[in-house]
């Protein structure tokens, strides 16, 4: 380990253009001050540190304790020996205070760089309720959700990800709600996981937690403090990383993808039925394509036969098989979708009312699909918007269960039907089934998942110690 | 590995227990809206479908076609086979919704003609039966001024008229439940062609009377009403009474319920006495000249000739189908029920019948002239 010098951490940070190295000359003693400038607060510097040090007795200068508490305003303010921790500190956004006759350097806190402000997700719209979201700064994510959680309780456990990229991790949970288990088990994934160079982006410990071979999010994610410390109240645990301007929540349910924070604040009576039609678009953007397909190919009788009559007339034109129409339907739609989201704001809304409307409309007056093929495909679009963090998994499922009706028929679908259920069934989250609190052999906390209770019944924690499920 | 194994299995096991690919597109197929089936002289068996077919035109909307189409054989089967040469698309019987049988056909015997329907799972057993004593080409060419296809409207009567008291009806799956249980009798409703209003109509004119399976006689309009009265299947009908206050007058009497119960008994002498309950609740929607609802004896009075002329109609069809041998309202089935031990002989059966009419709904009526 080298000696912390100037000549050192200049070799150290060679080619670096954008460290600073001031010195300041005080009676016979020569002070360096190392900082990086964009990511210091250059005039917060010039009050706090370097004008103290200009002003101060030169005698103070043996005196290492003085100098912290009689001479520098910084809020922060502590002895470095460990050269590591001090070229860590400088790209950190630290000052490192270096004299000539100390073989030890002084760190003083001087963060101060750009960062967006706080604005509103657009992701998680709210009728009624908090809008205010995360944003990229970790410490600003931070604040946000300890000052709605007083509480000693709330515990803060930080790590740094990445030999390289150096990432700020923080793990919260509530002592006392959050399992040991649980606090555990996501504590040896990350130290799993913390074996790259570069970790910039939480994903890489989502994938590590989350169950393989599925894609329904078995770690959840949200852009709302509010939302993030009602998980934190139910016994969850939140991963926030520095440059990441969502939190992750874990485990997750799947009942989550059909709550909302508009649950909670707005009526019950009518939060439930949101709910509900929830529910049911979630039934139908599943399965309904694959239902079409069994009934008009295979299952007719089951058609009133007026209708029947109706849609053959519809499909008259088309010259391809009602099983080819529907699956290139499904493609343009999904295509169309994901355009939509990919695009820059103002033109993505844009496209989805020009693919859906014009697209469909011509695709009807061209012959490439029937009128009723169209209207089942946009149903079923459309009602997955209804709950748009599993769309992709929805879009899965369709083929799927597209793909045992063609063979099958009616049988096909169900069967496809029990595969879908037999495969949720099958994850899990953080050691929790995936269709918790549904899939447990003991106590069913019933009051928040189909149709929500009281606020009052239902505030007691989904997971909690010594649970057996 | 395991699970992509386990699906290959699942799937494997499922085409090997299932009846196999069953894909059809819609428009790619002639659905059947009725069928109706003759046996000519030479005994082959003929048969007529009423096909729909969706056909691609120069405009943008597709067209509906109805073809007749025409298919002959020795077996129903063959005759089947016949007529689909002479189509371009496959034709599917799934959701035929009607079958025509002809009077000559009937009388030769219905169990040629309906075994396909049992043996094969395509045609509908929910399908309803008609008799037709015209030539099938004639019913075949009807041109409905309000329904292009034969089969639809004539299952929308069934539908929405079989409350009538008039119209006996019949499902295919109805007809093979009686054929195997009781005296074996069936009423089949006959259609007839007529000319109404200068448009071709399709009327209901009486049941036919199948007797294992053989078509033996037939019931006019009125007969059929009280058969239904005597099987307690009549919901609303009619009767015309004398006005008791003016001889020359009439009075229609609606019947707003009726509740008929069959009790037997069997006597020493092997005699089987059947008596026959029938609760009558009726209103008066109509009187020709004045009546005072209000005076009981005029309500007794009109009470009392519903039920002498409903206990006369009843007798009259009994004795007259007694006579022949037949057990028109299958008083067979609740013998087999009742007394599973005892042989059932229609010609040593007595029936009794008695009427009781409550008159609700009307007050004074007097001066509508």
């Amino acid at each position: 380990m080298s000696t912390i010098t100037v000549d050192n951490i200049k070799t150290i940070l060679a080619n670096c253009y954008d460290v600073k190295y001031r010195q300041i000359f005080n009676g016979s003693e020569i002070i360096t001050l190392i900082y990086i400038e964009n990511l210091c607060d250059i005039k917060y510097i010039s009050e706090t540190i370097i004008t103290p040090l200009v002003k101060m007795d030169s005698s103070l200068l043996n005196e290492i304790e003085l100098i912290n508490s009689n001479v520098i305003f910084s809020s922060s303010v502590e002895k470095v020996q460990n050269m590591d921790i001090a070229i860590n500190k400088i790209l950190s956004g630290n000052v490192i205070i270096l004299a000539s006759s100390y073989d030890y350097a002084l760190s003083c806190g001087a963060q101060g760089y750009d960062k967006r402000d706080i604005s509103i997700p657009s992701a998680e719209t709210v009728i009624k309720g908090p809008r205010e979201g995360f944003t990229e700064d970790i410490n600003t994510n931070m604040a946000s959700v300890r000052r709605r959680i007083k509480s000693p309780d709330l515990k803060v456990e930080q790590f740094i990800m990445g030999t390289e990229s150096q990432t700020t991790l923080a793990m919260v949970y509530l002592e006392g709600k959050s399992p040991d288990r649980l606090v555990q088990y996501i504590r040896d994934k990350i130290d799993q996981v913390n074996n790259g160079c570069f970790i910039f982006y939480s994903n890489k410990l989502e994938e590590s937690i989350s169950c393989k071979h599925t894609s329904f999010d078995t770690v959840g994610y949200t852009e709302k403090p509010d939302v993030a410390v009602s998980k934190l109240s139910e016994g969850r645990v939140l991963l926030i990383m520095d440059g990441n301007s969502f939190v992750t929540t874990a485990p997750y349910f799947f009942i989550e993808n059909f709550q909302t924070t508009d649950d909670y604040t707005l009526n019950k009576q009518v939060a439930n039925l949101a709910r509900i039609f929830r529910y049911m678009a979630f039934l139908i953007s599943v399965f309904l394509p694959a239902l079409y397909l069994a009934l008009v190919t295979v299952n007719i009788k089951l058609i009133p036969s007026i209708f029947l009559f109706r849609m053959a007339v519809y499909r008259a034109g088309v010259p391809v098989p009602t099983i080819v129409e529907l699956m290139y339907m499904l493609i343009f739609f999904q295509i169309i979708r994901e355009a939509g989201v990919r695009l820059p704001q103002p033109i993505g809304p844009t496209l989805s009312i020009v693919g859906a409307l014009i697209l469909g409309d011509a695709a009807v007056s061209s012959g490439l699909a029937s009128q009723v093929t169209v209207v089942v495909v946009a149903l079923s679009s459309i009602t997955s918007y209804l709950i748009p963090k599993i769309y992709i998994s929805i879009f899965k499922w369709n083929l799927i269960t597209i793909l045992f009706t063609f063979i099958l028929g009616l049988p096909g679908f169900f069967t496809a039907l029990v595969l879908f259920i037999a495969h949720l069934s099958d994850l899990t989250t953080c050691g929790y089934p995936f269709l918790y609190p549904m899939g447990t052999r003991k106590y069913l906390k019933y009051k928040d998942v189909i149709l929500r209770s009281d606020i009052n019944e239902i505030q007691d924690s989904l997971i909690s110690e010594g649970d057996d499920y | 590995m395991k699970k992509i194994w386990k699906l290959i299995i699942i799937l494997v096991l499922l085409l090997l227990l299932s009846v196999g690919c069953a894909y059809r597109d819609m428009n790619r197929v002639l659905f059947a809206t009725s069928s109706s089936i003759d046996i000519d002289d030479d005994g082959n068996i003929v048969i007529y479908g009423e096909l729909f077919s969706a056909k691609r035109s120069s405009s943008d909307a597709a067209e509906e076609i109805r073809m007749i189409h025409r298919g002959e054989g020795n077996t129903i089967y063959k005759g089947f086979m016949t007529g689909q040469t002479s189509v371009e698309l496959p034709i599917s019987y799934d959701i035929s919704k009607a079958t025509i049988i002809t009077e000559r056909a009937a009388r030769k015997g219905l169990d040629i003609v309906m075994d396909g329907f049992k043996r094969n799972q395509k045609p509908s057993l929910k399908q309803y039966m008609f008799i037709c004593e015209q030539p099938l080409e004639d019913i075949m060419a009807t041109e409905l001024p309000d329904e292009m296809f034969l089969g639809f409207y004539l299952e929308s009567f069934m539908v929405y008229n079989s409350n009538v008291a008039y119209v006996e009806k019949i499902r295919v799956n109805e007809f093979f439940n009686n054929r195997n249980s009781g005296s074996h009798v069936n009423l089949v409703p006959i259609i007839k062609k007529i000319q109404q209003g200068g448009s071709e109509k399709i009327d209901i004119d009486g049941a036919a009377v199948i007797v294992e399976d053989k078509m033996v006689s037939s019931l006019n309009k009125e007969e059929v009403a009280v058969y239904k009265y005597m099987t307690n299947k009549l919901q609303t009908g009619d009767l015309t009474v004398k006005n008791p206050m003016e001889s020359d007058n009439n009075i229609s009497i609606a019947i707003m319920k009726c509740n008929t119960k069959k009790d037997l008994i069997t006597l020493e002498d092997a005699d089987t006495v059947v008596n026959l309950s029938i609760d009558l609740i009726v209103s008066i929607p109509e009187v020709q000249g004045d009546i005072i609802m209000t005076n009981k004896e005029i309500r007794d009075k009109i009470s009392h000739e519903i039920e002498e002329k409903i206990e006369m109609q009843c007798s009259e069809l009994f004795d007259k189908y007694q006579q022949m041998g037949i057990d028109l309202i299958n008083i067979e089935r609740d013998m087999e029920i009742k007394y599973p031990n005892v042989k059932f002989d229609i010609n040593h059966t007595r029936m009794n019948v008695n009427v009781n009419v409550n008159i609700e709904g009307s007050g004074i009526s007097t001066n509508n002239k």
